[in-house]
């Protein structure tokens, strides 16, 4: 009877901890109305380092499917969301890989430094994020010994410090379409007319100086352009934040994952907080998780 | 008997179309071959080319272009040397001493080779990722210029698969030539990947062959402007009740049976 009653116990628990709870105090998901578009948005804050990323760029070199490598990985955490990340080279994603530069905790995935992508996106080991312009040729990195270097990405020569810093530093990079970056638009007026449904991450500061990362899906069929604007205004408006530090693009075409929890053990099941594609289908994934 | 006869030129105009555009892909397979390495070539000094320069400016002031005309052959024998003197020039800044060469085989080379990168010129690209991997195998066998090396080799083969990626963009069917297959097979093998661009049919077919029909559907309605739905719409209601005629006058001969 003991027995019975520790093992079921034992049950129990483990349910628990795979319930995705977290503190409201630093996550919050609604659905917000405003000027004629819908808005669904998770706002995490950083305060405390209690919400962290994990990106799982593409299989690993063992051949392990990014599904697997989340299902191992995140059996002891407590999930926010999980979302499609860069693009890919292709819709299938069994033999796609990620377009553009990327690294996957160290190793890299793909060498191949893409023209068509502004941004570049380090997710440091330690669960931050942070984006740069390849423009500003101004990339800031801290080596092993903790010296600080700025290493220009579209020099080859400096790129290959770069790849040196990353293997060192269990560094994820990937590149991606970089459209609002230190408070100015980087979305050209004669880009793409196509329209489509668009996620965006955006990083931003409030008055106190507290970072918060919104994954914001904008319902609605818009430009990219247009889509960035508006999210800019709603961002600037709705959630009272001056400074946006940069927004990227997450892939909604080929692979439109995406899935977010309520923080009480289920999750959330509206239109608005789900992708298209499968989870199985996903090539790559942008996690959120809270400790 | 008319109607047959039409509907059999379709078929056979559309089975023409399709066949066009199989053959008229470039299958031709003859690539050319590998450079072999020479011996050692005897360009001017490095020296020449520093111009006065120390450590704190050496970056700025060495004549890329002139070192780069001056190496008519660009191989590993004159590169080593050119390593060792301007090492023993400026010793204690061994690593600019590497960007400074690798500037002048990435982006002042580039000035000179431009030109492969302005049209699809598939033989020239094959040659140059030729060349290009030689510094691979350099690296390996030199960890201690490893990071020039590799440097040299990304550069080439990043403005390779970005040039690749551009001719696709341009026109949409060189990407089934035989060797644009083989310089993105070449790149792979190297873990450079990129995506060729898909048109719109492209994706169609695509979809169509993993039975994606949701995707499809939405796809395709979004990016349809109001008259392509609204003639979606009119094409459906007359396909519709073109069954519904048919329906009917099986029914009235089943009847009259």
């Amino acid at each position: 009877m003991k027995v019975l009653i520790f093992v079921t116990s034992m049950i129990v628990a483990s349910n628990l901890s795979m319930a995705q709870t977290f503190d409201s105090r630093y996550v919050q998901s609604q659905i917000i109305p405003y000027e004629g578009e819908t808005y669904s948005i998770v706002d995490m804050s950083r305060k405390d380092n209690r919400v962290k990323v994990k990106y799982f760029a593409a299989k690993d070199y063992n051949g392990t499917s990014v599904q697997e490598r989340f299902a191992s990985w995140s059996r002891s955490k407590n999930i926010i969301l999980y979302s499609s990340g860069t693009y890919m080279t292709k819709c299938d994603a069994s033999i796609a890989l990620p377009d553009g530069l990327c690294i996957d905790t160290g190793e890299m995935v793909n060498n191949e430094f893409s023209n068509k992508f502004g941004g570049i996106v380090i997710v440091q080991a330690t669960g931050g994020v942070v984006a740069s312009s390849l423009k500003e040729r101004n990339l800031n990195i801290v080596m092993s010994d903790n010296t600080s270097k700025t290493v220009d990405l579209n020099n080859s020569f400096d790129r290959s410090v770069f790849y040196s810093w990353a293997e060192q530093m269990d560094a994820t990079v990937f590149q991606t379409h970089l459209l609002y970056y230190k408070n100015q638009s980087m979305v050209f007026s004669n880009s793409s007319p196509e329209k489509a449904k668009r996620r965006f991450l955006v990083v931003g500061k409030d008055e106190d100086g507290v970072v918060h990362h919104y994954v914001v899906y904008l319902y609605a069929d818009n430009t990219l352009k247009d889509a960035t604007d508006k999210v800019v205004k709603f961002i600037k408006n709705r959630r009272d934040i001056e400074d946006i530090v940069f927004i990227i693009n997450l892939d909604t075409g080929c692979q439109d994952v995406y899935k977010v929890w309520n923080g009480k053990g289920g999750v959330r099941s509206e239109v608005e907080y789900k992708g298209k594609t499968p989870f199985d289908n996903a090539a790559n994934l942008l996690v959120y998780y809270f400790e | 008997m008319n109607i047959y006869k039409f509907v059999s030129a379709i078929l056979v105009f559309i089975l023409a179309l399709i066949l066009y555009l199989v053959v008229r892909v470039d299958y031709f397979d003859g690539v050319p071959t590998a450079p072999r390495n020479t011996g050692p070539a005897s360009p001017e000094s490095i020296v020449l080319f520093i111009n006065g320069a120390n450590d704190s400016n050496l970056v700025s002031k060495f004549s890329y272009e002139k070192y780069i005309q001056n190496r008519s052959e660009i191989n590993i024998a004159s590169l080593k040397n050119d390593i060792k003197v301007i090492d023993s020039i400026f010793p204690l800044n061994r690593l600019q001493n590497k960007r400074i060469l690798s500037n002048a085989l990435t982006d002042s080379l580039f000035k000179e080779k431009k030109n492969l990168f302005k049209d699809y010129q598939p033989d020239e690209l094959i040659s140059l990722i030729q060349w290009a991997e030689q510094f691979g195998y350099y690296a390996n066998m030199d960890p201690e210029n490893e990071i020039l090396f590799l440097s040299i080799r990304d550069f080439w083969f990043s403005k390779i698969a970005n040039g690749l990626a551009t001719f696709s963009l341009d026109e949409s069917s060189v990407k089934y030539d035989f060797k644009f297959r083989y310089l993105k097979t070449r790149l792979s093998e190297y873990g450079y990947h990129f995506g060729p661009r898909v048109t719109s049919l492209e994706k169609v077919i695509y979809n169509l062959i993993d039975s994606n029909w949701s995707h499809l559907f939405e796809a395709s309605w979004n990016q349809a402007s109001d008259l392509q739905k609204a003639l979606f719409f009119i094409l459906f209601i007359v396909t519709i009740y073109a069954y519904y005629l048919l329906l009917i006058k099986l029914l009235s001969f089943r009847k009259t049976k």
